[in-house]
């Protein structure tokens, strides 16, 4: 993976400047805002985990488990015979604190993957579908999914991808990752799913 | 198969125990004939909704639904006074007598000894019969001030078989505005969606108030949201997923004829209409992804932009006058209730305990606003007193949405998210009542109480 200490520099200043976007709002802890999962593996392995919560509905990403190989040359993380990288190009879930559309500073080396790959790729088109957890409005989650797959993109453009490569959609809460009502599930259902077409 | 059945309800006016009845009871002299129409349909495959008590009342009226005499030769299908008798008992203001405890039946107020009814504690009877045969039935009612020794009011109603449940309906509406001097709500409808299992698993389900007779009018494999009745009961305004992302449609209820409103790109969500029924308040993303409040006209024309702001703004709500509209806007810390003139203007923030209040609905009489209201990670329906913005607690949570007010304004319908699942949930201001209905299966979210049947 290349990377230049540049490109570090700017990744950070790009990822200080979306929390500093949220303002005190930020920090403002609200109650039963915990840490998420880490950023999650989604290869042959985490597939698995994406359809357990198929209840609601195939998540992007089992789907694209499903038909591995053959959109190999549209799709970054995989080999060319179709397999799974790994790496910061196989993570293809974002994932938010509550009520939060700021990403976390552990998304840097995977969005940054992401954006110099499009930045090399320009037939390289990505959906970005923003999800919220079921607490909450679920108009108001509308719009927070909306915002995260819009912080997901403002970050991939500035890492070189170019704003014609993406689109944005919101499912709010209506497509969990998983059910259950426990901090756990939530912190897994408020993500962004990035999806390559 | 659809039919179309007609009520006709006819009052009459008792004849003279006590002038002053009608004077203190304005009530009693409705003159009009009221015609009524319902849409039966074929009962869904899911099963009935069950209802159950979740909070003891606090002092409930003792009254005496009799049991009606049947004078039908063909056995009557319906219970008429346990479903008059379960309306009123529902909203924890009345403490319905049991039948077991009734010493004798009459039919009206002159066949009954009022000293039978005052040992027992009983402030109103309610009794009658039902004459007539196949559809050509008449409902005849009478409610009696126990107390004061004279009768409220006397109606007949004429029915046929398969309406008999909506006249007991219409029955509970008239001795609840008889004795509480609000219109009853008992004939209106509900509107919620269910999700289930499965295939084309999100249903849009038209209900009566009592959670009974649902009928799905819209099944769909893609999420279905935010649904809003027209001010004339009509049609449903709704957010549906079908084309991948969230567009506002509408829907004729009993029809089932639908047309998106928009052709434009991008997400709409969040519909609510105008008290006129002619515009339509949308969430719009203007620029990718701010979303803002736009308005249509329904009779066509571009949409116009209410709010113009770099924060979230959506959940939409017109005042009782259309004046104004109140919205949710994150432009603050947190989501927050704002109102702004119909017409464009400055938002000015109604909404100030806590960080979190959204979703805001109007109160009919202009008073209240029904919110979502989150403290300590828990989401509860409060009511938001814009007099003297204060604010009320109703539920427990943890997680309760979606408020909705009957259109009397005096109970509330949201979506219960229980440490044991995910029901709606009404909650009677009057007697601070709250009632689940839960279904077989699935979830129920969103509901929405549909108006009045128009005079």
């Amino acid at each position: 993976m290349k990377s230049s200490t540049t490109q570090n520099a700017c990744i950070l200043i790009l990822l200080a400047l979306a929390l500093a976007a949220c303002g005190t709002s930020d920090n403002a802890a609200l109650p039963g805002a915990e840490e998420g999962p880490q950023a999650a593996q989604i290869g042959p392995a985490a597939g698995g985990t994406a359809a357990a919560g198929a209840g609601i509905g195939a998540t992007a990403t089992g789907t694209r488990v499903a038909g591995a190989g053959a959109q190999a040359p549209a799709e970054p993380g995989r080999g060319s015979s179709g397999e799974w990288m790994g790496g910061p190009l196989g993570t293809l879930v974002v994932y938010f604190d509550y009520d939060r559309s700021a990403i976390r500073e552990e998304y840097g080396e995977i969005l940054q993957a992401h954006g110099a790959w499009l930045a090399a790729n320009p037939e390289g088109r990505l959906r970005l579908e923003g999800h919220a957890d079921e607490r909450g409005t679920p108009e108001y989650n509308l719009a927070l999914g909306s915002r995260r797959a819009q912080a997901v993109a403002q970050v991939l453009e500035a890492l070189g991808a170019d704003a014609w490569q993406w689109t944005a959609v919101s499912f709010g809460e209506e497509k969990p990752a998983e059910d259950g009502a426990n901090e756990g599930t939530w912190s897994k259902n408020r993500r962004v799913e990035l999806v390559y077409e | 198969m659809r039919m179309r059945v007609h009520a006709e309800r006819i009052f009459s006016e008792r004849s003279g125990e006590c002038p002053a009845a009608s004077r203190a009871f304005p009530g009693t002299r409705i003159l009009a004939i009221i015609g009524a129409t319902l849409v039966l349909l074929p009962p869904m495959a899911s099963a009935q909704l069950d209802v159950v008590i979740t909070r003891s009342t606090q002092r409930a009226m003792p009254i005496a639904v009799v049991p009606l005499e049947w004078r039908v030769p063909l056995m009557a299908p319906v219970d008429l006074a346990r479903i008059v008798e379960d309306d009123l008992s529902r909203t924890g203001q009345f403490a319905p007598l049991g039948r077991e405890s009734m010493i004798t039946r009459p039919t009206g107020f002159n066949d009954m000894r009022l000293t039978n009814w005052r040992i027992m504690d009983v402030e109103a009877v309610v009794m009658g019969h039902v004459s007539g045969s196949g559809d050509n039935l008449a409902v005849e009612i009478e409610l009696v001030d126990v107390y004061a020794g004279r009768s409220m009011i006397a109606y007949r109603l004429r029915s046929s078989r398969e309406a008999l449940r909506d006249a007991a309906h219409r029955i509970a509406d008239v001795v609840y505005e008889q004795l509480t001097g609000a219109r009853g709500i008992f004939s209106t409808r509900l509107a919620y969606v269910q999700v289930t299992p499965g295939r084309e698993q999100f249903r849009l389900v038209v209900a009566d108030a009592d959670g009974r007779n649902p009928i799905v009018v819209l099944r769909s494999a893609e999420s279905i949201m935010s649904p809003a009745w027209s001010p004339d009961g009509s049609q449903l305004a709704y957010v549906s997923f079908e084309a991948g992302r969230a567009e506002v449609f509408l829907q004729d209820v009993e029809s089932g004829q639908r047309r998106r409103l928009s052709g434009e790109a991008g997400a709409s969500s969040a519909p609510a209409w105008s008290p006129d029924g002619e515009l339509l308040a949308v969430t719009r993303s203007s620029g990718g992804v701010n979303r803002d409040i736009y308005i249509y006209a329904l009779n066509g024309g571009p949409a116009r932009r209410l709010t113009r702001h770099p924060a979230t703004d959506t959940e939409p709500a017109f005042s009782p006058d259309g004046a104004e509209l109140y919205f949710t806007s994150d432009r603050g810390v947190g989501p927050q209730v704002y109102v702004v003139p119909a017409n464009g203007g400055r938002a000015r923030r109604v909404s100030f305990s806590g960080t979190y209040n959204a979703r805001p609905r109007v109160q009919p009489n202009g008073n209240q606003l029904a919110v979502v209201h989150q403290q300590d990670g828990s989401f509860r329906i409060g009511l938001l007193d814009l007099r003297d913005e204060s604010l009320r607690l109703l539920t427990n949570g943890p997680l309760d949405e979606s408020p909705s007010f009957a259109p009397n304004g005096r109970a509330l319908i949201f979506g219960a998210g229980t440490p044991a699942g995910r029901g709606l949930g009404v909650y009677f201001i009057d007697s601070g009542v709250t009632r689940l209905l839960r279904a077989p299966e699935g979830v129920l979210r969103e509901p929405v109480w549909g108006p009045h049947e128009p005079d």
